[in-house]
């Protein structure tokens, strides 16, 4: 419908009007998307669900058990579930601080020489291509079957990332910023804690996000390996004794876990990044 | 080798040439130079000669380490050689399953990766669909989906190439869609008022400017199809070097551990840096910069 062109309205008040109207239907635009965003989340969820169950329709149980089944065993497995969750995230959280610490902690150092980081910067590139993970049965020869040895896969693997992110952090200083402090007399210990640490923040904050996510991944491989307790343990037991449907809903519990770990870590970068009022790393 | 230089001042003919005019100018900022490069030259061969040392510590660190534990604990690098001589017919067929295992897994992963990341690029709303789906996806370790598969699909090849296709799809997929979407407005004008087709206007513009971030998605790929192969091969356990270091463990044969697990680091680097040069290639062939991360 065409606006009335009252001849009582200024020129100001049109071009408002009209400013408002094209202000409603972007907004009106925005929320069909989101709209369609949204029904369209629900649509891929109920197909994904829909294959599982056709394939479970036509694969024995024992191959692939449906929903039905799987939340059967969740509940009926509920005290292995139970006993072994709680392992798992213990070794996660074990092996990302560990992990974290060590990394932070040795890449300052190797960030104060030069030197240093001249000599160990093609082993850290050949480190990247090595497959951390098959450490898993050395450590666990070493360390035995227990937590230990499950944490240090864990803090292997985490290790790498936040070793690298503080490296890359602390180099990559303004160099009008370093020129300044350094001219106004500051010592390197002030030059450290004042504008180094702060260049490097946002990088280990990526590199602790990252860390979590791998801290998962080597908890579960030490957990397959060593295969006693655990999470990781369990499916492998349950794949040996074809105990399907408790294969299916362990995978459901380890993926609620590893979501959280995700989502913890994300948001825990994101706040820390507000606390100190700092942009993320560029991608 | 340094180019010699012959003096100026002492001409062929033996006659001095005056100070001050070009050629001796030229003869000094050559000389100048030459000794930069020795300068940069002789540090190049300091951080060689250091690097080395330090791998030379390590080797002993672990030589004394060794020297102090049961060999069932820890074999030193001699043991861990005999290993690999002992268990060699063992560990060559099984580095040949590893490395196939990689390679199809990876070309696969990286095919779908490539695909499914033009697709979802081209529509905001697409990728807002799928936007959960692929946080999960990126978050779930996909290892831990190995026993899964392997009850489906047994313990031979196949296990393994899927899981590593999965892997190594979302590092390519997720490069793939951020690079199409991101192409310079001016280019995305120009090929618009050209009536270019999307079809072109994807093959000719927004592939090609993707690439340094696909390629460097490739080199990730690479990475994560080892490690999940691996880990496979460590719950299927009969063929590939996981397979083998899994019987060694079982049966504390630990400098067999060992020495599979050198040959394995051999796969992986090789893997990794062919990746790298298949970067540096294709970049150079159309002219792009490397991706920054």
């Amino acid at each position: 419908m065409p606006p009335r062109l009252a001849a009582d309205k200024t020129d100001a008040e049109l071009v408002e009007h009209f400013y408002a109207r094209a202000a409603r239907a972007e907004t009106e635009q925005r929320r069909r998307v989101r709209q369609t965003t949204r029904v369209g989340q629900v649509v891929v969820l109920l197909a994904l669900l829909g294959v599982w169950w056709a394939a479970a329709a036509v694969y024995p149980p024992v191959l692939v058990p449906g929903p039905a089944a799987t939340v059967q065993a969740f509940f009926d497995g509920r005290a292995t579930l139970w006993e072994n969750t709680p392992i798992t995230i213990a070794e996660i959280v074990l092996g990302f601080l560990v992990g974290s610490l060590l990394g932070i902690g040795l890449g300052i150092a190797i960030a104060q020489s030069r030197w240093a980081e001249i000599i160990l910067t093609p082993y850290l590139v050949v480190s990247q291509a090595v497959p951390k993970v098959a450490l898993a049965p050395i450590l666990i020869i070493v360390l035995g079957y227990g937590l230990a040895s499950k944490v240090a896969v864990a803090a292997l693997i985490a290790f790498f990332p936040l070793l690298e992110n503080t490296i890359a952090g602390l180099r990559q200083v303004d160099p009008d910023s370093l020129r300044l402090l350094q001219s106004l007399g500051a010592t390197r210990w002030q030059i450290f804690t004042k504008l180094r640490v702060f260049t490097a923040l946002p990088l280990i904050f990526a590199g602790l996000r990252i860390a979590a996510v791998l801290a998962t991944v080597g908890a579960i491989v030490g957990e397959f390996v060593a295969g006693n307790r655990g999470l990781g343990a369990l499916l492998v037991t349950s794949m040996g004794t074809f105990s399907t449907s408790l294969l299916y809903a362990t995978m459901g519990v380890l993926t609620a876990l590893a979501c959280g770990v995700y989502l913890a870590a994300r948001s825990g970068e994101r706040r820390a990044l507000a606390r100190y009022n700092l942009a993320p790393p560029e991608r | 080798m340094a180019r010699r230089l012959v003096d100026p001042r002492a001409s062929a003919a033996g006659a001095p040439v005056a100070p001050g005019t070009a050629a001796t100018a030229e003869y000094w900022m050559a000389r100048e130079g030459q000794a930069a490069a020795v300068r940069a030259r002789r540090e190049r061969l300091a951080h060689t000669g250091a690097r080395l040392l330090v791998l030379a510590a390590v080797l002993g660190l672990w030589q004394a380490l060794a020297s102090r534990y049961d060999v069932t604990l820890m074999p030193g690098p001699a043991q861990t050689y005999a290993g690999l001589r002992r268990g060699w017919p063992l560990i060559a067929t099984a580095a040949v399953d590893t490395s196939l295992e990689i390679a199809l897994g990876f070309a696969a992963g990286a095919l779908i990766g490539l695909i499914l990341g033009s697709l979802v690029g081209q529509s905001q709303l697409a990728e807002g669909i799928l936007h959960p789906y692929l946080i999960a996806y990126q978050a779930v370790p996909k290892v831990g989906l190995a026993p899964m598969i392997v009850l489906l699909l047994g313990f031979g090849l196949w296990p393994k190439v899927v899981l590593a296709a999965l892997a190594a799809a979302f590092p390519v997929l997720e490069n793939t869609m951020v690079g199409v979407q991101r192409v310079d407005e001016d280019s995305a004008r120009l090929f618009a008022g050209l009536g270019a087709s999307p079809t072109q206007t994807y093959l000719k513009l927004r592939l090609i400017s993707a690439l340094p971030s696909i390629m460097a998605g490739v080199r990730v790929a690479v990475v994560l199809a080892t490690v999940s192969v691996v880990v496979t091969e460590f719950v299927a356990g009969r063929i590939g070097l996981g397979a083998v270091m899994m019987l060694g463990y079982a049966q504390l044969d630990t400098p067999l551990v060992f020495a599979a697990l050198v040959v394995l680091t051999a796969v992986g680097l090789a893997y990794y840096f062919a990746a790298v040069g298949l970067e540096a290639l294709v970049l150079r062939w159309f002219n792009l910069t490397p991706s920054t991360r």
